[in-house]
């Protein structure tokens, strides 16, 4: 351990050094302030505790304590004045100045070496403290750091609850972690097939091809700064692991854990409705087909049956001639023949009204499919125009 | 080895020393080389008006005197750094740096012999 002593009298530092050396103490000595100054600058020199006369040219001691601790790398060295001053007001002078300790001259070896282990052990208590501060900041730090870092991964699993579709799941995904300077890809499996997707260009063939590969690999799956994130229904690429930061390193595997939890549970439901949905449209299909059927069915029955009564009635018309009939009897059968056309004409009638029925209901299936599959406000009109279209009929 | 010189307390000299005799010698004659012109430069701070400098002169010798043992030149010499921050007369002064002159002078030479 070297101990510099600064005394502008070249004997008191002689003195001084020889029973510092002669108790095993490295000493370095000076006799300016400002050359000792340079000293403690110097990296070379490792001083852990200095000595120094008050009154001295240029620089005093107390001026040389105070700028002694104003230099960061130095305020933790221990500094103890040496003086023949020993008034109360010199010692208080020495203390406001940042020293630790005060002896006075002439020195006496026994004094002079209690003092100095004095100020040692004062010294490793203080680093000691400082360093256990330290910690405790640091870990204060990391735990405001991990805390806020929760709050995000909170607020995400709110986020992603809002995305509708995939795309939009991993636009929300990549604003978080480019908030940690993330570069990632992701793979989502719908169900059917792999959709990529990137924060920044499109995923390369050879980067789909490493993620599908390592999807099978477990939960992490390490590979230089890469990171995947294997899930039943997707896995996420981190390109640029912190891998020189053990503590960051750490702390963002447990982070990207939770991410990815809630990444995995929006997939489900967004799957799960992409199948509802798909569900919805093939059973709003076979009703629409069946209805097509049973209106075509409708109108081909009343087709026929308007067709049957006009030939019944052509028929009758030229057959009742030749039936050698009353007048009255002709005119009867006339009027019982015009009863039923009328009858019929109204049962057509009321019969398009069901039709009216039949094309109004279809209309809402096809707008709700069509709703289903665009959810464009315009196509609406689209489709039921299109849909009232269709749906004219010719009468006789 | 035995080391007398009249006005120091050789014994307090050496014990200050590290309990070094060859030490305490070395230092001795640092002292004679370093202090010769003590008068001479106490002067010229008088005479420049420099009572800082004086008195830094006089603390300066009080505190290698108390460290070598010369007690009755270190009381001079006190008294002399007690005037530098008083107003006292010059005459007062030299007066007290002329006896304090005296008294090296002959530790010097003492010390020379040595």
């Amino acid at each position: 351990m070297t101990i510099l002593v600064v005394d502008d009298e070249e004997i008191l530092t002689d003195i001084v050094c020889s029973i510092l050396e002669k108790h095993g103490y490295k000493t370095l000595s000076a006799n300016t302030a400002s050359r000792a100054i340079e000293m403690l600058k110097d990296a070379t020199t490792e001083i852990k505790l200095i000595i120094s006369d008050v009154i001295m040219p240029e620089m005093n001691g107390y001026e040389f304590c105070s700028c002694v601790h104003s230099i960061s790398k130095l305020k933790n060295i221990p500094f103890m004045f040496s003086s023949s001053l020993t008034t109360l007001e010199d010692k208080i002078k020495g203390i406001d100045s940042g020293a630790d300790d005060y002896i006075t001259k002439p020195v006496v070896e026994d004094d002079l070496i209690l003092k100095v282990s004095h100020l040692f052990k004062l010294s490793s208590d203080r680093n000691s403290l400082e360093g256990q501060l330290e910690e405790a900041h640091k870990t204060a730090i990391q735990a405001m750091t991990y805390s806020s870092d929760l709050g995000k991964v909170v607020n995400f699993y709110e986020d992603a609850m809002l995305a509708v579709d995939f795309e939009d799941l991993s636009t929300r995904l990549f604003k978080l972690t480019k908030s940690y300077g993330l570069s990632c890809s992701l793979r989502i499996n719908d169900g059917c097939e792999d959709l990529f997707f990137s924060d920044g260009f499109s995923v390369a063939p050879l980067e789909q091809k490493v993620i599908t590969t390592a999807k099978n690999m477990g939960r992490f799956y390490d590979f230089g700064k890469r990171t995947i994130v294997n899930y039943d229904n997707h896995s996420l690429l981190i390109k640029n692991m912190p891998i020189d930061n053990s503590d960051q390193y750490g702390i963002l595997k447990d982070i990207l854990g939770a991410i990815c939890n809630a990444l995995s549970a929006r997939i489900a439901i967004l799957i799960n409705n992409i199948n509802v949905e798909r569900q919805k449209n093939n059973v709003l299909k076979l009703v629409k087909g069946a209805l097509d059927t049973i209106n075509k069915s409708y109108r081909s029955i009343q087709q026929t049956n308007v067709e049957i009564i006009e030939d019944m009635n052509e028929k009758i018309d030229a057959t009742i001639p030749h039936l050698g009939l009353m007048e009255d009897t002709e005119n009867r059968l006339e009027a019982i023949l015009e009863q039923t056309i009328d009858r019929t004409n109204k049962n057509f009638f009321d019969g398009l009204h069901i039709e009216d029925i039949f094309l109004s209901l279809q209309s809402e299936i096809d707008k709700y499919m069509y709703i289903s599959e665009s959810p464009s406000a315009d196509t609406t009109d689209q489709v039921s125009n299109s849909s009232s279209a269709s749906g004219e009929l010719e009468l006789f | 080895m035995d080391v007398v010189i009249t006005g120091v307390d050789t014994e307090k000299g050496i014990l200050l020393c590290n309990n070094n005799v060859e030490f305490y010698l070395t230092i001795l004659k640092k002292f004679r080389r370093n202090y010769s012109s003590f008068k001479v430069d106490f002067i010229a701070a008088v005479d420049l008006n420099d009572a800082g400098e004086a008195f830094r002169l006089s603390h300066s010798l009080s505190s290698v005197l108390a460290a070598i043992g010369a007690s009755e030149s270190l009381v001079l010499a006190q008294k002399l750094e007690s005037m530098c921050n008083n107003n006292v007369s010059l005459t007062d002064v030299y007066n007290c740096l002329n006896m304090l002159s005296s008294n090296l002078d002959d530790i010097m030479d003492q010390i020379k012999d040595l």
